[in-house]
């Protein structure tokens, strides 16, 4: 049964254009997207800038509302709209984690206080239950006593990304969605991220809409993948299958780009231009 | 091109941090020379020390070559022409390295027209170096400012601003890590035809193990401002010796599932953080 369904999402923004004489343009950045994400399952959205993975993952959390198309979480269809009832209600089904989680957190509270605020915003339990539960989120995103006690400046990235991911589970989400989550720490700290949370999908059965550009990355964390370019989603299967038998032009470019042994990155610009040519073949 | 022997750098105060530690490093004409490792690992200080740039108050030992000069002995005339002349560095993000209010055009001439080049010639030369780097619309590209090119865009014109002194040595680092992967491979393989055509030898740092094996003739490894391997680029993942390298190559995913996602421990050198 699916936990997340998207169907026809449409998103088309209007630029004023100050700076290009006054005429507004319109750039069309999410067209016609549709996937389902089953429980526990963790699907990916690849692709690169100008793609339209981070704005999909901004309607799912209801920080842009889409123009058309629905998101149903357990058969329920998330209201359009940006109330703050209407915020509250979608967060407690849906969580987002950031790329950088220095942005997103309260320089001023502790990993301690800012998992208890997440809390109470989501239980009416009391002060001592809550912070029992906190220390458990954050034992379980591998946060001791110490660090929990610390400010976000004195906390690594990796650390801060912990705080965010023991945060978004305080609302016990049906799906976390995560965009680039791991893009801005150091391989190793990478790692141990990932690790975590693949273990953290094994215990909670949460499902994971998972937004990256780094394919190997993706290959490790999804089941699924879905690969979007220019707004819309030009492939999706099994992930293993994509990246082992890519079928559009836009995933073989990816997978190009991708430094390995006798890799020739001139390759890129070939596909490149058998890119642009499907795409003038399918707008006319 | 540049050679690197022993290279010590503590920094002055009270904490007396050692940021280099013994550092050895050489790149010759024509080769590209990877050195990676994590943040704070001492990447970024090995290319300065190339520069003659050294963090404020820090003591220094150690010796540094670039194109037969000794670096740490130079004047301030000597290190002008080493910045000027015979090195030029490319940065992780164009966008720091441009001025968001002039145009493109101001950025490419102006290093030519402090050596005297007149503005009409200093032009000419910039739109073909921008052809050269495959900018699309060079003669538009000039008037543009900035925030009107992308950010693959972008790094072509710092690279043709570095092409413009004809130098001997680029220092790149992390030229790439800011783009999309896509423009990434571009950017790597315009490098490398430069490279090939015009024979300098360059420094590449990067965080990315899997590109550095890819692209570079030889990579370093360096960890707590030490290097602590030296591999040819083919040999990386195979050849790797130190246990922190072998650890660092183990944590990087790859395309086929193959990394064990082991986090770098205290055993293998590296630090929990």
């Amino acid at each position: 049964m699916s936990v997340l369904e998207i169907a026809g999402l449409h998103k088309t923004f209007e630029d004023r254009g100050r700076l290009r004489g006054g005429h507004r343009t319109r750039t069309v950045a999410v067209n016609d997207v549709s996937f389902t994400v089953d429980a526990g399952e963790s699907v990916g959205i690849v692709g690169e800038s100008g793609s339209g993975k981070t704005t999909v993952a901004r309607m799912l959390v209801g920080l842009e509302l889409q123009d058309q198309g629905t998101i149903s979480v357990n058969g329920h269809q998330l209201a359009r709209s940006q109330s703050s009832r209407a915020r509250l209600k979608r967060a407690k089904d849906i969580q987002l984690v950031f790329q950088d989680p220095y942005s997103t957190l309260d320089p001023r509270l502790t990993p301690l206080e800012c998992v208890d605020a997440a809390l109470k915003l989501f239980s009416d339990s009391s002060r001592k239950n809550r912070l029992a539960r906190a220390r458990e989120l954050l034992d379980q995103v591998g946060l001791g006593a110490r660090e929990s006690g610390l400010r976000p400046r004195q906390l690594s990235g990796g650390q801060r990304q912990r705080v965010a991911i023991a945060r978004a589970l305080a609302a016990e989400p049906a799906v976390l969605v995560m965009d680039e989550p791991v893009a801005a720490l150091d391989v190793s700290i990478q790692a141990q991220i990932l690790r975590l949370l693949d273990s953290i999908r094994r215990e909670s059965g949460t499902a994971y809409v998972f937004i990256s550009h780094d394919l190997a990355v993706v290959r490790e964390i999804t089941d699924r993948a879905l690969v979007m370019h220019r707004g819309r989603v030009v492939e999706a299967g099994v992930t293993a299958d994509l990246l082992a038998q890519p079928n559009h032009p836009y995933t073989r470019l990816l997978l190009a780009s991708v430094p390995v042994p006798g890799w020739d990155p001139a390759e890129v610009s070939r596909l490149r231009a058998e890119v642009l040519s499907t795409e003038m073949v399918s707008a006319r | 091109m540049l050679r690197i022997e022993d290279l010590s750098v503590t920094l002055n105060d009270d904490s007396e941090r050692q940021l280099l530690q013994r550092v050895s490093v050489h790149v010759e004409s024509g080769e590209i020379v990877g050195l990676v490792g994590e943040s704070g690992s001492g990447k970024s200080t090995t290319a300065k020390a190339a520069m003659g740039l050294f963090p404020e108050g820090s003591v220094t030992s150690g010796r540094v070559w670039a194109a037969d000069d000794d670096v740490l002995q130079m004047d301030a005339a000597g290190l002008h022409a080493l910045r000027t002349r015979t090195a030029a560095m490319v940065f992780q993000d164009p966008r720091t390295t441009l001025n968001p209010v002039r145009t493109v055009g101001d950025f490419l001439t102006e290093q030519l027209r402090q050596r005297g080049w007149k503005k009409a010639e200093a032009r000419r030369r910039m739109v073909e170096l921008l052809d050269a780097v495959n900018v699309s619309k060079p003669e538009l590209r000039m008037n543009q400012y900035p925030h009107e090119l992308s950010g693959g865009m972008l790094q072509r014109v710092v690279i043709a601003a570095a092409l413009a002194i004809e130098p001997q040595l680029i220092l790149a680092d992390e030229p790439t890590s800011a783009l999309d992967v896509s423009t990434q491979a571009e950017i790597m393989a315009l490098l490398d035809h430069l490279r090939h055509e015009h024979q300098f030898a360059m420094l590449f740092i990067t965080h990315d193990l899997h590109l550095a094996a890819a692209s570079c003739d030889r990579v370093y490894v360096m960890y707590a401002g030490e290097v602590v391997e030296e591999q040819p680029g083919v040999r990386l993942f195979e050849g790797a010796q130190h246990p922190y390298t072998r650890a660092l190559l183990a944590a990087a995913p790859d395309l086929h599932g193959h990394s064990e996602l082991k986090p770098v421990t205290d055993e293998s050198g590296g630090s929990r953080r």
